[in-house]
């Protein structure tokens, strides 16, 4: 039950094409806005840093919300709290370190050079596929070690489960999510059994070690195989065909960016402040908490709105306006979230987007649109479908 | 020539990045420096014959990160680190209660054994906007 469609149309198509127009009156007009019965939704910065991490916050579903797809990979970061949570991260944290993560990446920027080999005489690509997709599904498949084949239908079942998540998903959408989650099990089921019979010395290795060793059960490797194997390539690909897409409206950004190295990660930040791929999230309350005078009872969602506290007045100057040099607290942008549920894989996604932009703008000194781009995003998620670019050296 | 020994501890690597580049900074003025993971180093080898910086991040809500924990606690079962003398960095984020807490418990350990603290203590605020290397050059100017 909405209380005031208006507010925060979800489903409404201007409102998925350009949501921040509803997210400013938010802001200034009902910075905690209840939704329905059980569900608030926070969009301002202040709020946001205040409660996201607040010790009544979970991730863990409480029974109300039912079953529905994602239960799936609830053995996971995404669906545990505590010593679990951390004794999962840990068994992956050690493989995303600043330091091997420069190691990966090489691995983006010999994809991304064969890549351009697609690029034809006049200089078009369909950069989508090539240049975002590629490089990081190729990376996150060597940081496993398994097979890298099949990534059409691998991106494809990924958007089908990712359409499960949207606040108005429908019964069609959780039986198409299902449908995705039982492609990328098989895949995965197979991964697993390929390493038994061929063992390696990659991250899925590392997980079957921690298995046998009973640090892991059976499920959690499966469902921590399957997070990571289908979450290499969506969030990076989205923030590089953003930017892409940017350099193609605004050239002087390429320019600034092929010409001061040193300026590079100041503005894929940016970037990522203003793209990012997921627009919200929600959490639970383990106890009552009171938020703008409103006791929110044990058991609500609170949704907080990502993409709104990116832009939120109050903190960034302009929020619309790209500007990689405010400093400070205006250049803490929250898409990767914060604390303990922060994404795994921050560190990989900036180092393979600035590898990825690197060796693009180094070879060429324009990009222009070649196409009108297609896109599939929904109130929670972003994703580009078809980058048609043309590359001007 | 002064040997050092960069100990640092970490849950998602930030520490090493601050390790690495403290060894790149002694080097290029000279100095013999090696970065260790705290949870490979044996407590039984701190000794008054070298130099030591210790780095740990904080964890969670002023927890000691994975690998600082078994180094920590192995610091129990010494009796005394008089003449060990030791630089401290820390890694946090200012937007927490116990920011940097993980440092500070560790400096304490080390000085009630008996060990003496160099300078001032190196910190970098994760929600600063600074990056790592950037904090770790400018208190490696400041300190060495």
């Amino acid at each position: 039950m909405n209380i005031n469609h208006d507010l925060l149309p979800w489903g409404n198509s201007d409102f998925r094409k350009n949501p921040y127009p509803w997210y400013a009156r938010l802001q200034k007009e009902h910075p905690l806005y209840r939704e329905n019965d059980k569900t608030w939704v926070i969009t301002r910065y202040s709020d946001y840093m205040e409660f996201v991490r607040h010790p009544a916050m979970t991730i863990v579903e409480p029974d109300w919300v039912g079953t529905h797809p994602w239960r799936a990979i609830e053995s996971t970061v995404q669906g545990t709290e505590g010593a679990d949570h951390t004794r999962l991260r840990r068994h992956s944290n050690k493989w995303f370190t600043p330091k091997l993560v420069k190691e990966w990446v090489k691995h983006a920027a010999e994809i991304t050079l064969e890549s351009l080999k697609h690029v034809d005489a006049q200089g078009h690509l369909e950069a989508h596929h090539h240049l975002c997709v590629m490089p990081s599904h190729v990376t996150m498949c060597r940081v496993l070690q398994v097979d890298e084949g099949d990534v059409d239908r691998v991106i494809q079942n990924t958007l089908k489960i990712v359409g499960a998540q949207s606040p108005t998903a429908t019964e069609a959408n959780k039986a198409t999510a299902r449908e995705g989650f039982d492609f990328l099990f098989g895949k995965c089921r197979a991964m697993i059994a390929a390493k038994r019979e061929q063992p390696g010395d990659g991250l899925l290795d590392a997980l079957l070690s921690a298995q046998d060793k009973g640090e892991l059960s059976e499920k959690e490797v499966l469902e921590t195989l399957l997070l990571f194997y289908f979450s290499g390539a969506p969030n990076p690909a989205f923030i590089l065909a953003s930017i892409l897409d940017h350099f193609t409206r605004e050239p002087e950004l390429l320019a600034l960016y092929r010409e001061n190295p040193e300026q590079r990660s100041a503005m894929i930040n940016e970037f990522i402040r203003l793209y990012p791929p997921e627009m919200s999230f929600v959490r639970f309350l383990t106890e009552d908490v009171e938020i703008h005078g409103q006791l929110l009872p044990r058991g609500s969602c609170l949704r907080f709105m990502t993409a709104a506290v990116n832009r939120d007045p109050a903190v960034f100057a302009q929020p619309h306006n790209f500007n990689h040099l405010r400093g400070g607290q205006e250049s803490q942008q929250v898409s990767f979230g914060v604390g303990a549920h922060s994404c795994a894989g921050q560190v990989i996604t900036r180092a393979e987007v600035e590898t990825v932009l690197s060796i693009i703008t180094e070879r060429y000194s324009r990009i222009e649109s070649a196409g009108e781009p297609l896109t599939l995003s929904d109130d929670r998620i972003r994703n580009y479908l078809e980058l048609p670019l043309r590359f001007i050296a | 020539m002064s040997s050092y020994k960069i100990l640092f501890g970490t849950e998602s690597g930030n520490a090493e990045v601050i390790a690495d580049d403290i060894v790149d900074a002694l080097s290029t003025k000279g100095l013999q420096a090696v970065a260790i993971p705290m949870d490979e180093y044996a407590v039984d080898d701190l000794s008054p014959g070298e130099r030591y910086v210790f780095i740990t991040s904080t964890y969670g809500e002023g927890e000691l990160p994975e690998t600082t924990q078994p180094f920590f606690e192995a610091l129990n079962g010494l009796e005394s680190l008089a003449g060990v003398e030791f630089f401290a960095f820390g890694l946090g984020d200012s937007t927490y209660t116990n920011y940097n807490r993980a440092i500070h418990v560790l400096i304490d350990s080390l000085q009630d054994l008996g060990a003496k603290l160099i300078g001032t203590i190196g910190k970098h605020d994760g929600n600063s906007g600074v990056s790592l290397s950037s904090a770790a050059h400018t208190w490696i100017s400041q300190s060495f």
